[in-house]
Order: C-alpha cells, then sequence, then structure tokens
C-alpha cells in the first residue's frame, strides 16, 4: 500500500558498469590461506591436524553441532597450523592455516550424482554432504531449508543481487548457465514446489535473454524484477513475487529461496563431484585501481586480493566485505574471504557533514520491515522502552536503507542496531 | 595505509537537507517574481519593487537573527546560518503576507518567529510550530495598526465571501465576482486578482507542487489530501446548500489553501513522520480550514488550522506508533477512525451554516446594490487572508 506507507524500497545507482563489463581474472593463489572454521556463529572442527598434507577436496573441517557442515580444501599444500585472526564480523575466531605447494592436486570429494534419477532423499543427502551453503551473504547449511517441504507453492533462485556495485552473481550466472540449470532444477525437486522462478532485476536483458532460453521448457520461469533495494531480500522479493508477507520464515508464504550462486555450486558438485572452494568476489569502488570480479579460493586474505587487483587509490579508505549497503566496514585487511563473501567494496574516505533530522520521513517509506527509523531513534535517546516494543525494533535487518535515504547524512541504522542493543540488554536484566 | 572504520551502510543518496531547501528557495523564488510582476502590472511598479523590498527586509532580518544567535550560543556562524534554513522561513513568512504590512513589522515579525518559533526549541528540526505560520500570527495580532494605509488595492477575495459567513448563493457570489473586479474563477486560477503577497496564482503553486514532488523534495500526499479534502468537504456541504460546483472550487482557489498546502503542510519538521500520519494530518488541517471559515471571524482560517495540527503532530506520531507491515491493520484503523470523526464534525458544522445573500437580507433590494454596499473595511486589508 505504497500510498499510505511509503513504497519500501528505493531504487539505488548500482554502479554496476564499473565491473559489469571487465572480465573475470582468475589470480594466482596465494602462498598461504586461512580458512575460517566458523560457520555463522557455529565453530566448525578441524578433521586435520597441523602437518598433515592436504588435496584439493580433502574434507578440512566440519560443523556438527543440530547443523552438519562439512569445509573443503581449495588447494593442495601442507596445514601449517591453527591461528586465530578477525573475521569481517571483528571477532577472533580459529582459521586453519594452509601453505599452498601450487601443484593442484586434486582428489575426489564426493561421486557426482544424476538428481532426475535420484531419490529426494538421496539428494537430500547429497547436499548436505557436499557442503552447500547459502552463498549470498547468510552461509546457511542449504539442505536444512528442504528438510521439510510442505505445502512450497514456489520456488525461488534468487539472483537479484541488489547491494549496488556487487556483479559476481551476475558475472557467474552468465559463466555457468549450465550448471546454474542443473543446481536449480534439483532444488526445484527437493521443493517439491509445483513451480520455480528464478529473479534477476530486468535491467540485466542480456542475462534475462540467456536464461530463458536456457530454461526454456523447464517448470522454472523467469521472472525479473525491478531495479530496486532490497529486492535481493528475501521478504521483499517474496512480497514482490507473490505479494505475500510473512511472519517468519518464506514457507508460511508457501515459499523456499536460494542464492543463484548455491544453485551453481550444486549444480557443479552434482556433475563434477566438486564442493565448493572457489568464489566470484567483486572488487569495485573508487578507492581500488581496477575494478573487477575476481576468482578467488575461499580463505585468501582481502589484502592479497586488493594487491592483485591494483591496489588501493588513498591512504585512507574504507572496505566493506561485501557490498556499501550491507557489509562491514572492517577497519583492516587481513580478514579472509570466506564461502558467504561475494565483494569488497573500497571507497576513498570521505567526511559527510551531517545536519539536523527534519522529520523528513524518507526512512519510514523505505523501510523494507515497514519500521520508523526517526521515531527508533528519537525513542532510544530518552530510553523510552514502551515506544521502542512498539516500534518493534527487532524487525530491523539493518539493511542500511534508512541511512541511505537520510537526506540529513545522519547514521539511522547505526542508531537502530544501538536500539537493538539496549533492548537486548533489557530483556537480558529482566 | 589507513583503513577506516564506519558503520555501514557506506553508501548515502546523492540528496541531501540543503539540497531539498534549495529547491524550495527556488519555487519561493518563482512565486515572489510572479507577485511582483502582477502587483507591478495592476497597482503600478512600486507595489511591484515593494514585493521584492519585503522578502529582502524578511531574509535579511532571518539571516541576521541566526547568526547573532548562532555568535551567543557558540555556534560556527556561516555553517550555522547555513544549516538552519531561516531564510526559508522568511520567505514563507513575506509571501503569506498582505501588501499592506511595514517593513518594520515584517521585520520584527521574522525575529520573533526565529527566535521564539524555532530557535529556543532548540533549532531546526526541534520546533514545534511551522516558524512562518508561527510569525505570521503575531504580524496578524500584533502588528495589525501599522499596516500601511496609504497603499491601496481592493479586497481579496477570500475577505470578501468572508463577509458572507463563506456561504451564500450563487447569484450573489457572481456578482460578488463582477463588482469587486476579481472576474472568473478561471482568473483566479492563473492568479491574476489580489490576495496574500504569495497566494494569488494556484496555477503556479500546482506546477511548485510538480517539481518538489517530481525532486522527491517532499511527498504529495500531505498536499493532495489538503487540498483534496477541502474541495471535497465543501462540495458535501454546498450540496447541502444547494450550490453548484464553484463553491468547493472557490474554497479551494481563494485565500491560502492552496499556498499553505503546498509550502507550509509540508514542511516536514511540523508534521508527522509518516505518510499515513500525514494524510491524518493534512484531512485534519482541511477540516479546521473550513470550521474556522465557516464558524470564526477570521478571514481564512488557513493558518490557524495549520498551527492547530502542528500541536497535534506528536498525537498523531504517537498513534501511528508501530510497524507499518505488522500493525498496519491496527494503524490504518485508528487513522480512519480520525479522520471519519474530523470529517463528519466539519459536515455538520457546514450543515448549520446559514446561507448568507442579498436576497436573504431582503435589504438592500438587489443584490448589487447589497455587493456594492458590504462596508470596505470589513473586507479590506486589515488583516490578511491568512488570519
Ligand atoms: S536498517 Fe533497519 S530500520 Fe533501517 S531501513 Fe533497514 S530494516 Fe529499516
Ligand atoms: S531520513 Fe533522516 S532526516 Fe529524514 S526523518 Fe529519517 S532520520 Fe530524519
Amino acid at each position: 500500500m505504497p500510498i499510505i506507507t511509503g513504497r519500501m524500497f528505493q531504487h539505488l545507482d548500482g554502479h554496476k558498469d564499473l565491473t559489469n563489463h571487465t572480465d573475470v581474472l582468475t589470480i594466482k593463489d596465494p602462498d598461504v590461506l586461512y580458512i575460517p572454521l566458523m560457520n555463522g556463529n557455529a565453530p566448525c572442527n578441524p578433521l586435520v591436524k597441523v602437518g598433515d598434507e592436504v588435496k584439493v577436496g580433502t574434507k578440512i573441517a566440519e560443523r556438527n553441532d543440530h547443523f552438519y557442515l562439512p569445509l573443503f580444501s581449495p588447494v593442495s599444500g601442507t596445514v601449517t597450523g591453527i591461528e586465530k585472526r578477525m573475521t569481517t564480523a571483528m571477532k577472533m575466531a580459529d582459521h586453519l592455516r594452509i601453505e599452498n605447494d601450487h601443484k593442484n592436486t586434486e582428489e575426489q570429494a564426493f561421486e557426482p550424482l544424476d538428481y532426475e534419477s535420484a531419490s529426494n532423499e538421496e539428494l537430500l543427502n547429497f547436499v548436505k554432504n557436499a557442503g552447500m551453503l547459502g552463498l549470498g551473504g547468510a552461509g546457511f547449511p542449504t539442505y536444512v531449508k528442504f528438510l521439510k517441504p510442505e505445502n512450497v507453492d514456489l520456488f525461488i533462485v534468487n539472483g537479484v543481487e541488489c547491494e549496488p556495485y556487487l556483479t559476481a552473481d551476475y558475472k557467474n550466472m552468465l559463466a555457468n548457465m549450465d550448471l546454474l540449470k542443473v543446481g536449480s532444477l534439483a532444488l526445484l525437486k527437493l521443493s517439491q514446489a509445483k513451480k520455480g522462478c528464478i529473479s534477476v532485476k530486468e535491467d540485466k536483458k542480456d542475462l534475462i535473454a540467456e536464461l530463458q532460453k536456457t530454461f526454456a521448457g523447464t517448470a522454472i520461469e523467469v521472472r525479473p524484477v525491478p531495479d530496486i533495494y532490497p529486492a535481493g531480500w528475501e521478504r521483499t522479493l517474496v512480497y514482490l513475487l507473490t505479494k505475500k508477507r510473512y511472519d517468519r520464515l518464506p514457507i508460511e508464504a508457501g515459499c523456499i529461496l536460494n542464492n543463484a550462486s548455491t544453485a551453481i555450486a550444486l549444480g557443479n558438485a552434482l556433475v563434477n563431484g566438486k564442493p565448493i572452494t572457489r568464489k566470484y568476489v567483486t572488487v569495485s569502488g573508487d578507492g581500488v585501481a581496477n575494478p573487477q570480479n575476481v576468482i578467488v579460493p575461499i580463505g585468501m586474505p582481502a589484502h592479497d586480493v586488493v594487491t592483485a587487483c591494483g591496489g588501493y587509490l588513498s591512504d585512507e579508505c574504507v572496505i566493506c566485505a561485501g557490498g556499501p549497503m550491507m557489509g562491514t566496514a572492517v577497519p583492516n585487511d587481513t580478514f579472509v574471504i570466506g564461502p558467504a563473501n561475494n565483494g569488497l567494496t573500497i571507497f576513498v574516505k570521505k567526511d559527510e557533514e551531517s545536519v539536523k533530522c527534519l522529520r523528513c520521513g524518507k526512512c519510514t517509506e523505505s523501510c523494507p520491515s515497514g519500521l520508523q527509523p526517526v521515531r527508533i531513534n528519537a525513542a532510544e535517546k530518552t530510553k523510552n522502552i514502551e515506544a521502542l516494543k512498539n516500534l518493534d525494533v527487532a524487525s530491523c535487518i539493518e539493511c542500511g536503507l534508512c541511512t541511505y535515504v537520510c537526506p540529513s547524512k545522519l547514521d539511522v541504522t547505526e542508531g537502530i542496531r544501538r536500539a537493538k542493543r539496549y533492548m537486548a540488554l533489557m530483556a537480558k536484566k529482566k | 595505509m589507513k583503513l577506516i572504520y564506519k558503520p555501514s551502510p557506506n553508501y548515502r543518496s546523492p540528496q541531501s537537507t540543503s539540497g531539498i531547501m534549495k529547491d524550495l528557495t527556488y519555487c519561493l523564488i518563482a512565486v515572489t517574481i510572479f507577485s511582483s510582476l502582477y502587483y507591478t502590472m495592476a497597482f503600478g511598479s512600486n507595489l511591484g519593487l515593494r514585493v521584492v523590498l519585503m522578502m529582502i527586509t524578511s531574509v535579511a532580518s532571518a539571516l541576521a537573527t541566526e547568526a547573532i544567535w548562532c555568535k551567543v550560543t557558540k555556534q560556527e556562524v556561516i555553517k550555522g546560518v547555513l544549516t538552519s534554513y531561516g531564510w526559508v522561513t522568511a520567505m514563507i513568512l513575506t509571501l503569506m503576507s498582505s501588501i499592506k504590512v511595514s517593513y518594520y513589522a515584517l521585520a520584527v515579525s521574522t525575529v520573533i518567529a526565529l527566535v521564539f518559533g524555532k530557535l529556543v526549541f532548540g533549532g531546526f528540526g526541534q520546533n514545534i510550530f511551522n516558524p512562518a505560520a508561527f510569525g505570521e500570527a503575531i504580524l496578524m495580532n500584533t502588528f495589525a495598526g501599522s499596516n500601511r494605509t496609504d497603499i491601496l488595492t481592493s479586497a481579496t477575495p477570500a475577505a470578501a465571501m468572508k463577509s458572507y459567513g463563506w456561504m451564500t448563493t450563487g447569484d450573489t457570489f457572481s456578482t460578488m465576482m463582477t463588482s469587486k473586479g476579481f472576474g472568473s474563477l478561471g482568473q483566479m486560477f492563473v492568479g491574476w486578482y489580489p490576495s496574500a503577497i504569495g497566494s494569488t496564482s494556484a496555477l503556479l503553486i500546482l506546477l511548485c507542487l510538480a517539481y518538489l514532488v517530481y525532486r522527491k523534495d517532499i511527498d504529495w500526499q500531505a498536499s493532495v489530501f489538503y487540498i483534496g479534502t477541502v474541495f471535497v468537504l465543501s462540495l458535501v456541504i454546498g450540496l447541502l446548500h444547494g450550490q453548484g460546483i464553484w463553491y468547493p472550487i472557490f474554497q479551494v482557489l481563494a485565500g491560502g489553501v492552496l499556498f499553505g498546502g503546498v509550502f507550509m503542510l509540508t514542511d516536514p519538521v511540523t508534521s508527522p513522520v509518516t505518510i499515513l500520519g500525514r494524510i491524518v494530518f493534512a484531512v485534519g488541517a482541511a477540516c479546521f480550514t473550513l470550521i474556522f471559515r465557516l464558524r470564526s471571524n477570521m478571514p481564512d482560517g488557513v493558518l490557524y488550522s495549520i498551527l492547530l495540527m502542528n500541536m497535534l503532530t506528536p498525537a498523531i506520531d504517537k498513534m501511528l506508533e508501530g510497524s507499518q507491515i505488522k500493525d498496519i491493520a491496527k494503524l490504518k484503523k485508528r487513522a480512519i477512525i480520525a479522520i471519519a470523526c474530523m470529517a463528519l464534525v466539519t459536515i455538520g458544522v457546514g450543515a448549520i451554516a446559514k446561507t448568507q445573500s442579498a436576497a436573504s437580507t431582503g435589504n438592500p433590494a438587489s443584490v448589487n446594490e447589497f455587493a456594492a454596499a458590504i462596508p470596505e473595511s470589513t473586507i479590506s486589508w486589515e488583516g490578511t487572508d491568512y488570519e
């Protein structure tokens, strides 16, 4: 109901031209890799010891709490230690240090599978044991979504990539149409939905044409969405496609979503028996010499990636792990590319002059969660718990849109985070 | 090499508050130029020039006031003045005033508007009342006596209509329009008739609205719902009294409905922060405008209806506090109830208004004579249309 609530999204200048038309670069693998032994906030246990030889595809660690997720080595070489390093979330975590012998000796991580003849159970186990996870940023093990697929009307492959600057999914899709098709159809089968669709932004005409060719005659339809942010966020995408809102999980609206790169990774696993060991990463922004997409092994330090792209353009830069909207700005570049990283956005530092809030309401009109950021910030300042409760602070997804639109250049999103922390603290106290 | 931490997002829209104020300033300049042209053509270049000089007087006092305020409160003067946007207040205040207001009264009102209407609340963004409306109220209530009496213009349509209590027959109305030289409703739309300095050209004001909405400086909802509600409710009230379509059209064109609806009601600082809130706010202001027109002694209700709604803004925001997705049904219900109550009261007030006309008074005999017999004092520029 945009007339009375605002549109709850915004068109952003994506600056995708910086990297859309340049070739994808495969850069030389680093001499040393650091594989993060983390999945989300859960630790993963190493399966190798210091001194062990590993090959490309060796299973090196696994998450084994209520979820299962194996990790595989992207290179061949020697395990030389377990180090604490800072992650993109700015926490310290264990990383497995692997010295690369640059020989790329391979080992078959698992057998390929013909998804068409496999039973659903076989397929689900395959997805689980192949270590498939959400590559769009969440890093959530993929099989979990398909454990109980009940009443799924629509299976959605999310290729929207709504973060500005990022083009990694776009490049990945164009380069790997066949794998995308296999992976998407396999996931559609697992979802037991009657229909599937693949969504990309409507301005990507070349990609849409390719997709239409690839998916012609399948149960997956190409459904372009408008060039808005955050069209790639699950709730917004489900709303755009079905006009339905849901409370907790997309399955309530009869939908299951998967990222397009995840589908490609699954295609690669099914066809070639290869796990996720490399990523398409967009390196872009006005602070890097050669903005482009690169294919890098998981565990490569950001510093090495930036150097391979010509280095920084200024002595004072901001580097975001991911796109500029949701990617955290990290105060050093020692963090490594993890499975869920799809970009590094680098800007020359510039100072914004902020003025007072003019109560323009642009934040309340844009918030994809339907919140009222300006009022949340005001309530946070006076620690008005009652108001904060009414204002549903917990539904904020930190998409960053409220800061983006604010004409007074205030750090609105940061205020919401403060309010969230404050509410969490209060809840604990009780 | 230094990598800097800044909380995400690290990406911002090119639109800035200063940019919004700049666009607004352009619009106000356009209205000023039109007005100056009109006064030059209709009453001579003296008055045309006077429009410009009044504008300069008010803007200069605004800039001086804010500069001194920054000095006293130890802020950086240039930055302080540039981000306090006092000149916008001054321009709106001038455009709401009558051409007869003395320079001195205008300057003092500007200072009061800024100091007591805005700065004491904590400056830009913190004020409760629209500072320009606040200043105009001061100007009218305190300085009415200092109006220049040697400036002769004709009566305004709003003031003339006021003498009939904003409810008259179609015949009396047409006579009034011709005998007072206002011409047709079409002429009023284009803006070739006397009124407050800035509220003459409906056409130009609507173009400004289109420009500001196109530039995403303001939402269209507040203006459209305000003007629309004035139109619809006066259509209903008019029908209850057997009036034609001229009645709602006149209600919208006369006085400050358009100017107030586009330049004052949309002031973000003093209106609610959600669109739904702004709709309630706008409908409320429209209702009070009509109630004040029909029931009070003021020639026009726009100014006070805006001030009244400014006062209700925190309550509206509070009423519509919640998630606009999860709680939308509840919020919508509250808004609809508020709107329905206000609309019904307004229609009720309209229904009991008496139709005043030459015929109903019986004396003087002819409609023409009646219109001519309205004492000039009640319809001349004692106050302005906004009062
Ligand atoms: S960051 Fe949170 S509050 Fe701000 S627009 Fe996004 S969801 Fe809404
Ligand atoms: S967008 Fe910024 S200026 Fe506008 S209401 Fe929100 S916080 Fe205030």
